[in-house]
């Protein structure tokens, strides 16, 4: 009797503990019904969507693409942006290696179009009050807004692989792990451009022209169409029109289009960008001032956006591209002497003449703002020059100066960033603001439309008037183009104002691209200034001697990126792009 | 379910109370039916007899690591216990961050390296612990050692036992050892003088013109003009030569039958080398750490048969630090600010600075400081009951932990005004401010704290039928773990169990197992199975070698079984679908934030903790009285270690690649103890202990990406190879630049490193790099331990030795000029067009660099050392001196600790301690009185 008491005893021991549950506690995320079948979780996953546009402030490693061109050199020796400008980059090492990201974002969409038809609307479908109904096709409104937004930021990512890889497989379904591949192949450049505007099209008779307060930003109708001009621009550009520099290579659908019809191409683009500046409902026009144009609330409100990547406040671009000589800075993107060459010398009020520093009072005075030799206003609101007046003091970029080379870390150009760059930041405090960065803008379209207008209609007066408004926008004014100019002469004009209107927004490399100048142009040594200070005496000038900072590569292979090595390793059947 | 726990104690005392009382009517138990007490040796949830064990186990005593004086235990532990790889993250006090591996690494990628570490018998905090406390440190190695605990093995178990009283009476014993610590290798700079020369050198080189002219560098030898030609030696400014440690330890033991106690209190302090910058600013603190070590061990006999334990210990720890949580960032501005950047103060004694650096000193004195508090407590409750009534040899145990973890942190800070200096057109000195001054703002928000409670039940079993014996465990834990923070909970639940028959002292086997879960795994996968069996063979007690004069004792043992470590990495609860809030994104005039939620890498529904198959053969023999023999080898073969499918998926899928159980790896090597002593001497007594491990680990399969060259890939290699180019050396000209490959990352000029082009194409890229020298941790760990006695005097040294690793020189200690640094000594034999014969250091460059300083064989050194970790003489005061002042005991001793290291450095810097807080020597002497 008694053992029995122990042997229970001794069970109920094992059974008093045996009850332990060996579940997880607290859970901490959302699963698949949740995040498919509540609206309010559809809509954060379409917000997801716009968060691979991409931002040019800090791009490459901490560099801006402007440092990949000949607009800037980055200061920073180890950034992985230098090896676009000594040629050693290639297939196993890309700073610029989007393909990843890209097909995440591209993944990303698919998945929204495939679940988002699955949000639980019940709770106001059921509901026959007229409020509730109406809540319930406003939601229902809404989500077929998204999936278009969608397809438009999917077609931007396609776009924005395109250019840089060619031809790529056109993927639109979610895949998954497991999923069979082996039979993708690369889509032929024509099939990417065909998609890409096709996706335009129809994104464009869904979006709104314009949207509520509380949702400014998102992709309208103009984004859309807008996307579909940049394309077919660059659909009847020349790089995507001529093989020819492949020497041979087997595969010219993947990074051109079939032999066609120039005309037809140059005129659907520049219908393509009419349509966008004649877009009724919108309010586009070119904002009156330059400078703030890119810089705060100004950079995502003004009515010249058509397309922003947004972001939140800090003060990250500041730290990496205030000279050295304010507190906390890095110097970080510093232009070239060659884009401030670029800028003209407005002689008067209808004369402006190419900069020339032969030209002894060009070369005296090369940042006058008045006079003869001022130069062209977008100059000094882009690009900080020696002894103008930042944060409070003058910045010094002579020899010997608190900013020039010899303090360490200090421009290696002579020059510092204005452009985007918030003067009103302070570092020590830690202030921010709002960074956003254009991705489109009406300007651009502008001369989008011009250059195409120019190769099939050129003479048509739309060419000089957009061109002129750009020039003379409030605060600008700079001389109109002269009149009378051939085609060839206006092709110049026209690629000359975007190298300065559109100076340090990530164009520059893509156009060189397109327009196949790349390899003479990137290829020549990036120029800086010395400047030396006559010490003793009071107001005297300066003393200028221009510099090579950096000599340059670019290989004709370079007009496209090689696809991943990984990629190209696990896909055997497919083709590495031209002379990789 | 916390409640649960501790109702069940409560209930179980009372059940154990009740049996006893009924129990008491019996018969009281026989005497023992175990052998004559031999060596016992700690084992899972147990203790065996040294001749059972059939597992690969080794130990260390609490008083034979009592020797290095450092406030951290496990930097007691470098080389002494075989098999186990000891590796500092760090040598200040307090954040040592000191990993430990048994039989080094044996998996990859994402996998936990982390062993069990268990206080007796309960995970919790042992780097506070001090050896005066702890009675062994036991490494239970291979699998059948470890099988108990399962999927928590593979990684190896350490265990640590305190100290408990034993009957006798009272012992006082009073302890205290004060010395000082200093730098063991202070990182060598250049002085202004020769770094400006260089300067000048590297920017001609550049092609550009000398920064510094001969007045300049006259100002810089001579030392004339200390403001604008200054020669600042920053590791001199910031830092002291010495400072002091010190310990007190006071402890009480002894018992009777009824009652035995261990009791003890134990202070260190450690200052910190950093100069008393509390005492000159009111922004400051000195650095310093303390920590109060506190331990009560009580056993209580409550009736006969039932036994009450009680064990509790704790730590409390103050660490005061005027340079940040840590000290890594004014390390780091040490060794990048150049000699002649600007002085410690301006000519009108403000702080001086310029427009990159503030300065390190003005940092630490003006910005404010870091004060912590941590508490922990570990606490364990536990009853033994007898149940001789039931069956002879069974007893029954239960015990209930608590593990408590708190630390509040202080961080107080400002900004400070500095100036930098330069001169004006006419030569007057212009400050310009940098910072500004503001009141010392405290945040105390900051706090960590983790507890975990544990609750075990024990059915013991042991007894002998003539010539067999039988004993056996069995037992049942559950432990539930929480963190503070965004940390997971972690549960384990477990039945475990172990038997060990004998016969005739002869022939042992043991089986043991656990069946083990965890709530990291799906349903279905929760729970696993983890068994082991081992045999052991005692020849010597063989009748052929009973009366042989050679072997005392002579045991052959194998083993072989299945553990997991469940120390998988990655996301907790992998099985299921993440779907993360992602970036945010901003809508509207306004910027209103917008959460963006995405879809994680897809759910491995299957995940499940990685396995092991390890084996394990050795033997023990004792010869001729006085050598000890010890030999181990295994084999280990680690699977399911959880591995990114790169191998197979294109990134055009678009997901983020889910980590797959997929990996595999395989680790070997050996272990050996050779000992001489001559313990039973009355006059001399001596020892020396020689022991060696050694493992070779290798990734068998990773599904790495794929490579255009074999030698590219890791899989077949060691775990954690690294990977770089081979140097040949420095191109002497441009003709040898125009006649060797192209590479690619910058354009070569005379003097830069020169590479082997691995794949003949002619272009060195990244297709070049190739599995070079070792990893960090060493293959090979060698002790030599040597002790005599003679008379009063005593003496003791423990050397280690380690070797296969290679460590590699960068960072601004030997990159010259980099990353706008400064230049080491290293530089001095920089490769000129004189110098090219002889040069062992690349050409100079003020530029970053892009060639000369990638991973490659010329910056990496071998990595084999021999450190004096400890020596210590004493003498004890003969009895009749001591008991004259009422004492029983009274030593007296001085000590040495990491007082020199042989190595491959070339004195640049430690062989362990890359940078940051620098290695310390100890220099100490104390005593050691135990009284009446």
């Amino acid at each position: 009797m008694k053992k029995n008491i122990y042997i229970l005893g001794v069970l109920s021991l094992f059974l008093l503990v045996a009850c332990e549950k060996l579940d997880r506690e607290i859970i901490t995320t959302l699963d698949k019904n949740e995040v498919n079948k509540v609206f309010s979780y559809t809509a954060n996953r379409a917000t997801a969507m716009y968060t691979a546009l991409p931002s040019g402030f800090l791009e490459i490693d901490g560099a801006m693409m402007a440092s990949a061109s000949d607009e800037a050199e980055h200061t920073l020796e180890t950034s992985a942006v230098q090896q676009f400008n000594i040629g050693s980059w290639n297939a196993v090492s890309n700073p610029d290696n989007v393909w990843a990201k890209y097909f995440t974002a591209i993944r990303n969409v698919n998945l929204f179009l495939a679940t988002s038809d699955s949000v639980n609307l019940d709770a106001y479908r059921l509901d026959p009050t007229t409020s509730q109904q109406l809540i319930y096709k406003n939601r229902l409104a809404e989500i077929k807004r998204w999936k278009y937004e969608g397809r438009f930021l999917r077609a931007f990512y396609y776009f924005e692989l395109v250019k840089r890889y060619g031809g790529i497989p056109i993927i639109i379904a979610p895949l998954t792990l497991g999923d069979n591949y082996s039979g993708t192949t690369r889509n032929n450049l024509e099939e990417c451009v065909n998609f890409i505007k096709a996706e335009c099209d129809s994104a464009a008779s869904v979006l709104p022209v314009k949207y509520a307060d509380t949702d400014l930003g998102r992709a309208t109708k103009g984004a859309a169409l807008a996307l579909k001009a940049k394309v077919l621009l660059y659909a009847a550009s020349d790089l995507w029109n001529d093989p020819s520099w492949t020497s041979g290579y087997s595969y010219p659908e993947l990074i051109s289009l079939p032999a066609g019809d120039r005309i037809a191409r140059w005129t659907a683009a520049a219908l393509a960008a009419k349509a966008v500046i004649d877009l009724p409902g919108t309010t586009y026009g070119l904002y009156t001032n330059y400078r703030n144009l890119f810089i705060t609330a100004q950079g995502f409100q003004s009515m010249e956006h058509i397309l922003v990547a947004r972001a939140g406040a800090s003060n990250s671009f500041e730290t990496a591209n205030y000279s050295v000589g304010f507190d906390n800075g890095r110097s970080g993107t510093t232009p070239s002497q060659n884009i401030v060459d670029a800028y003209e010398v407005k002689v008067n009020a209808t004369t402006a003449i190419p900069f020339d520093w032969n030209n002894p009072k060009h070369a005296a005075s090369p940042y006058a703002t008045t006079g003869d030799t001022a130069r062209d206003p977008r100059m000094l609101l882009n690009i900080i020059v020696n002894n103008s007046s930042y944060k409070g003091r003058n910045v010094e970029l002579w020899t010997g100066g608190k900013d020039a080379k010899g303090v360490a870390l200090a421009s290696k150009t002579g020059y510092y960033l204005k452009k985007y760059v918030d003067e009103s930041i302070n570092l020590l405090t830690g202030t921010t603001s709002v960074h956003s960065w254009d991705l489109i803008r009406l300007a651009d379209v502008y001369l989008w439309y011009v250059e195409a207008l120019n190769e099939y209609n050129p003479g048509h007066p739309d060419i000089k008037f957009y061109i002129d408004r750009i020039r003379t926008r409030a605060g600008v004014i700079m001389p109109a183009v002269p009149v009378g100019l051939i085609q060839a002469q206006m092709r110049n004009v026209i690629r000359h104002e975007r190298q300065v209107e559109l100076a340090f927004e990530s164009h520059r490399i893509w156009d060189l691209r397109r327009w196949m100048l790349a390899p003479s142009v990137l290829a020549t040594p990036l120029k800086g200034i010395e400047i030396h200070r006559q010490t003793g005496i009071p107001k005297v000038p300066f003393t200028y001697a221009v510099i090579n900072v950096e000599n340059r590569v670019f290989e004709t292979k370079m007009y496209f990126y090689p696809i991943p090595q990984q990629e190209l390793l696990k896909m055997p059947s497919w083709e590495q792009n031209p002379l990789w | 379910m916390r409640f649960i726990y501790n109702r069940s104690v409560l209930l179980i005392f009372a059940i154990s109370l009740c049996l006893s009382v009924f129990s008491n009517a019996q018969t009281p138990p026989k005497d023992s039916t175990n052998f004559k007490k031999k060596p016992a040796v700690n084992i899972a949830y147990g203790i065996q007899p040294d001749w059972m064990v059939t597992g690969a186990v080794s130990n260390v005593k609490g008083s034979d690591i009592q020797s290095p004086f450092t406030p951290n235990f496990p930097g007691r532990l470098y080389g002494r216990i075989p098999g186990l790889s000891v590796y500092p993250g760090g040598s200040e006090a307090g954040n040592e961050n000191t990993s430990v591996f048994s039989r080094g690494i044996n998996t990859f990628g994402v996998g936990g390296t982390g062993m069990l570490i268990l206080v007796d018998g309960i995970q919790a905090n042992y780097a506070d612990l001090v050896p005066e406390e702890v009675e062994s440190v036991t490494l239970l190695k291979d699998a059948s050692a470890t099988a108990m605990y399962g999927s928590r093995a593979a990684n190896g178990v350490l265990l640590i036992t305190t100290k408990r009283g034993e009957e006798g009476k009272l012992k006082v014993v009073f302890s205290t050892q004060q010395g000082f610590q200093s730098a063991n290798r202070l990182p060598q700079f250049l002085g202004s003088h020769d770094y400006a020369n260089l300067y000048n050198e590297a920017l001609i080189n550049d092609g550009k013109a000398p920064l510094y002219t001969a007045t300049d560098l006259d100002s810089y030898k001579n030392g004339d003009d200390p403001y604008f030609h200054p020669d600042v030696n920053w590791h001199k400014q910031v830092l002291r030569s010495t400072a002091p440690i010190s310990n007190y330890n006071l402890s009480f033991s002894g018992g009777n039958n009824a009652v035995r106690y261990f009791v003890l209190l134990n202070e260190i302090r450690s200052n910190s080398l950093f100069r008393k910058t509390g005492d000159e600013s009111p922004f400051s603190t000195n650095g310093n750490y303390q920590r109060l070590n506190f331990r009560s061990n009580i056993d209580i006999n409550i009736t006969k048969r039932l036994t009450a334990n009680l064990t509790m210990g704790g730590t409390v720890v103050d660490k005061a630090n005027p340079a940040g949580n840590t000290t890594d960032g004014v390390f780091n501005t040490m060794s990048i600010i150049s000699p002649n950047a600007f002085p410690v103060y301006n000519e009108n004694k403000t702080l001086s600075r310029n427009s990159l650096y503030s300065s390190p000193l003005g940092n630490i004195l003006n910005s404010g400081f870091y004060t912590s508090n941590g508490r922990t407590l570990l606490a364990t409750m536990g009853f033994t009951e007898q149940l001789d009534m039931l069956t002879q040899g069974l007893s029954i145990t239960a015990r209930m932990s608590f593990n408590s973890y708190f630390l509040s942190q202080s961080n107080k800070s400002r900004t400070y005004q500095s100036f930098a200096i330069s001169k004006d057109l006419t030569g007057n000195t212009v400050y310009t401010p940098y910072g500004i001054n503001s009141s010392l703002v405290g945040s105390e928000g900051a706090s960590d704290q983790n507890r975990s409670f544990t609750f075990q039940t024990l059915l013991n079993y042991d007894r002998t039928f003539g010539a067999n014996s039988l004993s056996g465990v069995l037992m049942y834990n559950a432990d539930d773990y929480t963190i503070s923070g965004n940390n997971f909970p972690s549960k384990h639940l477990n039945v475990s169990g172990r038997s060990t028959y004998a016969y005739n002292q002869k022939y042992i086997g043991e089986f043991s197992f656990s069946y083990m879960g965890s709530e990291n795994f799906s349903k279905n996968e929760r729970f696993g199975f983890f068994p082991a069996a081992s045999l052991g063979w005692i020849i010597s007690n063989e009748d052929f070698l009973k009366d042989n004069s050679l072997f005392n004792f002579l045991k052959l043992r194998g083993s072989y079984g299945l553990i997991g470590n469940e120390k998988i990495g990655g996301t907790a609860f992998m099985f299921e679908q993440y779907y993360p809030y992602s970036n945010n994104y901003y809508f509207g005039t306004g910027n209103t934030t917008f959460n963006s939620i995405v879809q994680g890498s897809p759910a491995n529904i299957n995940v499940t903790w990685e396995k092991e198959k390890s084996a394990n053969i050795g033997f023990e023999a004792s010869l001729l009285n006085h050598v000890d023999i010890s030999v181990d080898i295994f084999n280990r073969d680690r699977y399911d270690i959880l591995i990114q499918p790169n191998l197979t998926d294109p990134d055009f899928m678009g997901y983020n690649k889910p980590y797959l159980n997929q990996g595999k790896a395989n680790n070997r090597g050996f272990e050996a103890t050779l000992r001489l002593h001559n313990d039973d001497s009355k006059v001399l007594k001596f020892f020396i202990e020689a022991s060696v491990s050694y493992f070779k680990n290798k990734i068998v399969f990773n599904s790495e990406a794929l490579q255009l060259y074999n030698y590219l890939y890791q899989t077949g290699q060691q775990i954690g190879q690294p990977f770089g180019l081979v140097a040949l050396g420095f191109f002497n000209d441009q003709d040898d630049i125009d006649a060797s490959p192209k590479q690619i990352w910058t354009a070569v000029k005379p003097g830069d490193v020169k590479y082997k082009d691995q794949n003949g194409d002619n272009i060195i890229d990244q297709n070049d790099y190739y599995p070079i020298g070792n990893t960090l941790l060493p293959n090979l760990t060698a002790g030599l331990h040597a002790g005599l006695q003679y008379k009063g005097f005593d003496f003791d040294m423990f050397f280690q030795g380690v070797t296969g690793r290679s460590v590699t020189f960068d960072g601004y200690y030997f990159q010259a000029f980099q990353n706008n640094g400064k230049a080491g000594t290293i530089a001095i034999n920089r490769w000129t067009s004189e110098t090219a014969t002889t040069a062992t250091y690349p050409r100079l460059s003020t530029l970053n660099d892009a060639n000369n300083f990638r991973y490659s064989t010329l910056w990496q050194y071998d990595g084999s050392f021999i450190k004096l970790r400890s020596i210590e003489f004493g003498y004890t005061f003969p009895e009749k001196l001591s008991s004259a002042i009422k004492m029983e005991d009274l030593r007296i001793f001085i000590n040495g600790t990491n007082l020199f290291s042989l190595d491959h450095m070339h004195g640049y810097r430690d062989p362990e301690i890359a940078s940051g807080y620098p290695a310390v020597k100890t220099f100490s002497a104390g005593l050691r009185v135990q009284f009446k």
